[in-house]
Order: structure tokens, then sequence, then C-alpha cells
């Protein structure tokens, strides 16, 4: 079928003012804002996930604990460090976020 | 110049760049909404599931493969988002079980509403209204996501016969019931 049929250039016509009609700025906006948020969550459990983790190993093996206490650069006690570490670890989602200008 | 679909989905995948992501979701929101709009009828509903459709685009990004189109991609990523809010709702998608295996369509899907011919160049909503809601979608994807047929079978596993028929029927019945181009 030619473009120059009458039918053709309707269509494409109506479809293309139809397009710009739904150009919507808040829509995209809010889009972005769920990816945002999405990927914030998801950075958020991999951070618990990894603290949670660590909190494990320490508890579990106390040996480990040499490892932490050096990470730190501070001396907390052996009953402190595997509450602090899963704290520490909850703070780094933030930290990545406001690190991350991209996002 | 504009940065090719491709270059941005390459940039937002390997840079993680999230601006070159936005600027595809301003490209493409107006279609994928459309096309939404014209399976649901909801604008609320649709609006959701354009969003979703992004959402799982980001998510998803990684299984595109740059040897296709990423319009293509794209539509199919909505046009599952859709098949998918239709599972969660429970309801049988009654105007996609009226195209079968042949391309057959229920005989309530062809009757046309009655839709008055106005003397102005005729809109978007009123061309579709006389149209069937399969063939609505066929013309947003043929002519606001510019698919090809092959394209369009393979985002809803339909046969290409089957669309090139339907969507030359589709233009008959507009022509012949907007008088485009028909002698009285």
């Amino acid at each position: 079928m030619s473009p120059q049929d009458p039918l053709e250039q309707l269509l494409t016509g109506a479809f293309n003012r139809e397009l710009g009609q739904l150009e919507s700025a808040a829509t995209v906006y809010r889009v972005m804002s769920r990816v945002r948020r999405y990927i914030w969550l998801r950075r958020f459990v991999f951070a618990a996930v990894v603290a949670l983790a660590m909190a494990a190993l320490i508890t579990t093996f106390p040996d480990f604990l040499w490892l932490s206490n050096w990470l730190l650069g501070i001396e907390f006690g052996r009953q402190a460090i595997p509450v602090a570490l899963p704290l520490l670890g909850l703070f780094i989602p933030w930290l990545l976020v406001l690190l991350d200008d991209q996002v | 110049m504009e940065a090719s679909d491709e270059t941005l989905v390459s940039q937002a995948l390997n840079l993680g760049d999230i601006a070159a992501f936005e600027q595809l979701v301003r490209r493409h929101q107006p279609r994928v909404l459309l096309l939404q709009r014209r399976l649901v009828r909801d604008p609320a509903i649709a609006e959701d599931l354009c969003q979703e459709t992004f959402i799982r685009a980001w998510n998803k990004l990684r299984t595109f493969r740059a040897t296709g189109r990423f319009q293509a991609w794209l539509t199919k990523l909505a046009y599952n988002v859709f098949l998918q809010h239709l599972r969660h709702a429970s309801r049988i998608p009654k105007h996609m079980e009226s195209i079968g295996a042949d391309g057959q369509l229920d005989r309530d899907c062809l009757v046309m509403p009655a839709v008055p011919i106005a003397d102005e160049l005729p809109d978007l909503p009123k061309l579709l209204a006389v149209l069937t809601k399969e063939e609505q979608t066929l013309m947003v994807l043929n002519y606001a996501h510019g698919l090809s047929n092959r394209e369009i079978s393979e985002v809803l596993g339909i046969p290409v016969g089957t669309i090139k028929s339907q969507i030359h029927r589709a233009k008959d019945k507009i022509r012949h019931r907007f008088r485009i181009g028909v002698t009285p």
C-alpha cells in the first residue's frame, strides 16, 4: 500500500497525534521513581544479607573476630561485635545511595 | 544525533547508567501506554501495567539480544505483562480467545458499533472503535510500534498469515466505515 494512500495517511496521522498526547513526563517520573526504589531495595536486601552472613560467621566461628576487629580498627568486645557488624551492615545501603550519584 | 535504543541499552547494562534507561523510558512510554490502554481499557490499570513493563524491562535488560529490535522486545514484554495481569485478575481474555488457530473470529467480535461519521478528520479512538479488540491491538502494534508482521507474530504468537489478513480486514473496515477513498 502506497504511503500516499489516504487511509495510510489518516492512520499514521491519527496514531502520531495520539502518541503525542500520551507523552507524559509524570509517567516517566513515576516509572523512574519505581526503578530507583527497586534498585535501592535490592541493594538494601543485599547489604542486609551480607551483614547477617557476617554476623552468623562471627558467632559460629569466634576466630574470625580478629578479622572484624582489624576491619573496624576498633577493639570491640566479643559480645559487641556480632551486634555491631549487622548494624553497620544496615547502613551500607544508605552509604551506597549517598555515594552513587547516578541513582 | 540521538543515541539508538541498542546503544542506550548497552550503556544502561554495562555502565549501570540509569539516565540512559530513563531516555529509553521517555522514548517508548507513549507506545507502551497506548498498547496497554487498548488491551485493558481502564486508564489507571493501563498506567500501572505501563510502569510494570518498564520495571520488568530494567530487570530483564540482560536478556535483550542486540540482534533484534529493542522496540519488538519491549512490546513482547508489555504484552506478557498484560497476560499476567489477566491471569492475576482471573479473567478470561475473551477477545484473545476469539482468535482461533485458523484466525477465525467469533461472531460477537464482528458486530461493529454504530459510529457517527464526522465531517472532520476522525481521531484515533473513533477510527479504532469500528474494529474488534484484537484488530485494534494489531493496528497499534503495526502503526504505533512500527512492528513488522513477523514481529507481531512473535509478540502475539499468531501466524503471520492471520496477522496480514486481520490488518487488511481492519483497514477495509475503516475505509468503508469512514468512506475513505470509497466512491459512493
